[in-house]
């Protein structure tokens, strides 16, 4: 699988300056620089996470 | 006798037949004849001890019948030699008797010997008569003959070997001549291989005769089967040649077709129910045993068809079939008071750990009071906005009446009425009386409406975990109840989908008549096993997402009959407004003003085929349609978005649609209509069913307008 670290102040991890991320993952991305170019490839999302350096931490949902 | 012939030898001819030899001539006896066989080579043979002598027919018989040998074959022959014995018998006395007899016997006997010497003397080879030659003469004639013959035999036998090896070698200088031949034409050959020029070839091809080129390339031609070449000998025998529709099924068919049931006249659905309805739970066990040991897999698949088509039978009767309260329930809508609403509440044997009953009510005045009556006595007269809070220990003031459903409880009933009849009740909203937050199951089991009048508001759920478990139905005068305000949000359902917080028992709403919606979040969530909301908007529906509508539809909600389509809002909160649904068919909407269309729409199994359009959606920056791999979301069947939206969400994937009934021409469509963007905006089909047979021509649509598409 191929992963992405895309910044999202909504995003479900955080890094160790409170800036949150999400985690993209595919099987393989095909972007406008060819397959797979941006993307890194790891065994899991926990294995991206942890090479990312940001773990996981769910932002609460908004409600009235 | 006298012997007037001279002849002691005759030679026959054999014919392949004879066997008899005739002996015409003088003799003695027949010991004193020789036969001798001579073959076709000339070779001579003494069959004389061999022979039978026919002393009366004058005959010697050779071979005889009892040899068991043919007779000699033409070619060979038979000689009769007599040869008298030399000896003389006669005895002559003086003075003795003369006996003229044997005096003439003696005689004859030796006229045979002469005879019998002049034959063999005829056989000789003899020096002429006036020859002087000696027998030493004669064995040195012979010695010189033999040495001749010796010297010509030699002579010729060396002619002979000098003639064949003289062969020999004309053999040998042939086979070189020809091998030297033979190479030099293999060498000119090869010399000449592919040194054919055009005007070479053309001559070559000139010199053969026209008529068979034209000959060969008709050949070549013919679609004729020119060499008569049979289906056998192409693998072809056991085809039959018949056009398809008029070949006979095969035996594995025929087999299999015989297996099917025949077409017959069998037990409608609703018949085949109303006859196991009638016959539910009367077999005795052994009666079971018997009809479990007489059941075949057969039967058990058609009874599994037949309890399909039954549960679609009773869904469709569900939707026409009007609520009924359980048996043992007080009937709160019978006789109700108009102007008020009733509540059937319940709880159980130890109530001590409930929550306290909590709901609001507001009057169109709310200077005003309301008045709170428990099974029909009065309990407290509140002013209009005031919060009620009734402890369950006050409820149980009364005894109220036992039910078993949804389990075992005590039910009182809780009526609201205003204190002046010409009052209306403006609002009804559940309310949290212990705590400002934490769970608050509430106990209402029933509410009924008896109004005719607008309610500006109306909710069975508050905000965070205050909700009703066991609320089964909510009815009201006409099956219509009529909301004036423009929020709907919590009507029936909790505010958002959590773990074992949910109605479970909640089967029947009335018609819920609004002016306008501009919020209806949570409205119907996890609303139990409520299958169908209508929904009749007067005038329009406004822009949902005013306020919060996300999760309205959480749970097995399959229909939505809605009046009027939905205008989605220009703020943030078309977020989620159908996810974790299982509508059927969404309602129409105007995507015209959208901009967040996030998890719009998700993991719902039972969307029929669903193409939504949102190519009017010129500001939408996300927009999430998408199922999972365990929950795929396969009605939805193509996507289409605006070419000037700007999909510049932070959130990625900004367009998502993956696990979906999106096939490859559905996806490309959906490529052809997404705008170009410029900051990597990823759009997710994993899992779409046209996913893996995108091309890469396909995926450079997107790409190709800064896309990045993830699979």
């Amino acid at each position: 699988m191929v992963y992405k670290k895309i910044q999202n102040e909504e995003g479900s991890y955080i890094d160790v300056q409170q800036t949150r991320w999400d985690i993209l993952e595919a099987h393989e991305a095909w972007t406008p620089q060819g397959k797979n170019v941006g993307w890194d490839e790891f065994e899991s999302e926990e294995a991206a996470a942890k090479s990312y350096g940001v773990v996981k931490q769910p932002k609460e949902e908004d409600h009235e | 006798m006298t012997v007037s012939s001279q002849i002691c030898k005759r030679i026959y001819q054999a014919d392949g037949q004879n066997r008899q030899w005739a002996v015409d001539f003088a003799y003695l006896s027949g010991n004193e004849l020789k036969v001798y066989v001579t073959d076709a080579s000339g070779a001579e043979t003494d069959v004389t001890a061999h022979c039978m002598w026919d002393e009366v027919e004058h005959e010697m018989i050779y071979p005889t019948v009892e040899s068991e040998q043919d007779p000699l074959p033409v070619g060979s022959t038979v000689t009769i030699l007599r040869v008298t014995t030399p000896t003389q018998s006669l005895h002559l006395t003086q003075q003795g008797t003369l006996d003229a007899a044997a005096l003439e016997g003696g005689f004859d006997k030796l006229t045979l010997h002469v005879q019998e010497l002049a034959e063999q003397a005829r056989r000789s080879i003899k020096y002429p008569v006036s020859s002087s030659k000696t027998d030493v003469d004669a064995q040195a004639f012979l010695a010189q003959l033999q040495s001749t013959q010796t010297v010509a035999l030699n002579s010729a036998l060396e002619s002979v070997a000098a003639t064949k090896i003289q062969l020999q070698q004309t053999i040998l200088d042939e086979q070189t001549a020809r091998q030297q031949a033979d190479g030099e034409l293999q060498s000119a050959l090869a010399a000449k291989q592919n040194t054919l020029n055009a005007d070479g070839q053309e001559a070559v091809t000139s010199g053969i005769n026209a008529a068979k080129v034209a000959s060969y390339d008709a050949h070549l031609l013919s679609t004729r089967n020119p060499h008569n070449v049979t289906k056998t000998q192409v693998g072809l025998a056991n085809v039959d040649n018949t056009a398809d529709l008029d070949k006979p099924i095969s035996t594995a068919v025929q087999i299999a077709l015989n297996a099917k049931q025949p077409v017959g006249d069998y037990a409608t659905s609703a018949a085949l129910s109303a006859g196991l309805a009638t016959k539910q739970n009367v077999l005795t066990s052994a009666q079971q045993a018997a009809v479990d040991s007489g059941i075949t897999s057969a039967d058990v698949a058609q009874v599994q068809v037949n309890k399909e088509d039954i549960a679609t039978l009773d869904a469709e009767l569900d939707e026409k079939r009007e609520w009924q309260k359980p048996a043992d329930w007080i009937d709160i809508s019978s006789g109700a008071i108009n102007n008020s609403i009733y509540l059937l509440v319940g709880h159980p044997a130890d109530y001590s750990s409930l929550n306290n009953l909590g709901f609001a009510v507001a009057l169109n005045d709310d200077t005003h009071n309301f008045n709170v009556y428990i099974d029909n006595i009065f309990y407290q007269t509140y002013q209009s906005g005031s919060t009620v809070a009734i402890s369950w220990s006050d409820l149980a003031l009364t005894t109220g009446e036992n039910t078993t459903f949804p389990i075992d409880l005590t039910t009182h009933i809780v009526r609201i009425t205003p204190e002046n009849n010409s009052d209306t009740i403006y609002s009804y909203q559940q309310a949290r009386v212990n705590a400002s937050s934490g769970e608050q199951q509430q106990g209402v089991l029933w509410g009924h409406f008896a109004v005719d009048y607008a309610l500006d508001r109306v909710r069975f759920a508050s905000y965070n975990n205050c909700y009703n478990y066991y609320l089964v139905a909510v009815t009201a005068l006409g099956d219509n109840l009529h909301i004036s305000g423009n929020y709907i949000d919590n009507l029936f359902g909790e505010t958002y989908d959590r773990v074992n917080h949910k109605s479970h028992y909640l089967s029947y709403i009335p018609t819920i008549e609004v002016d306008t919606i501009a919020s209806w979040g949570g409205a119907f969530n996890n609303a139990g096993p409520l299958k169908k909301v209508r929904l009749k908007v007067n005038t329009k529906i406004q822009q949902i997402g005013a306020g919060n509508s996300q999760y309205a539809f959480v749970g097995d909600i399959r229909k939505l009959e809605i009046n009027k389509p939905i205008l989605l809002s220009n703020r943030n909160s078309s977020v989620r407004l159908f996810a974790n649904s299982s509508l059927e068919r969404l309602p129409a909407f105007d995507a015209t003003n959208m901009v967040v269309g996030a998890d719009f729409l998700t993991n719902n199994s039972n969307l029929k085929d669903t193409i939504l359009d949102f190519s009017n959606a010129k500001n939408l920056t996300i927009l999430t349609l998408y199922g999972t791999e365990s929950n795929r979301m396969d009605g939805l069947k193509g996507v289409f978005v605006s070419d000037q939206a700007p999909f510049n969400r932070t959130t990625s994937p900004q367009l998502n649609v993956a696990y979906t009934g999106m096939d490859r021409n559905a996806l490309v469509n959906l490529f052809k209509s997404m705008p170009a963007v410029s900051d990597n905006q990823v759009c997710n089909v994993t899992g779409c069913t046209g996913a893996a047979d995108l091309t890469a021509e396909d995926l450079a649509i997107a790409t190709d307008k800064g896309w990045t598409i993830t699979r």
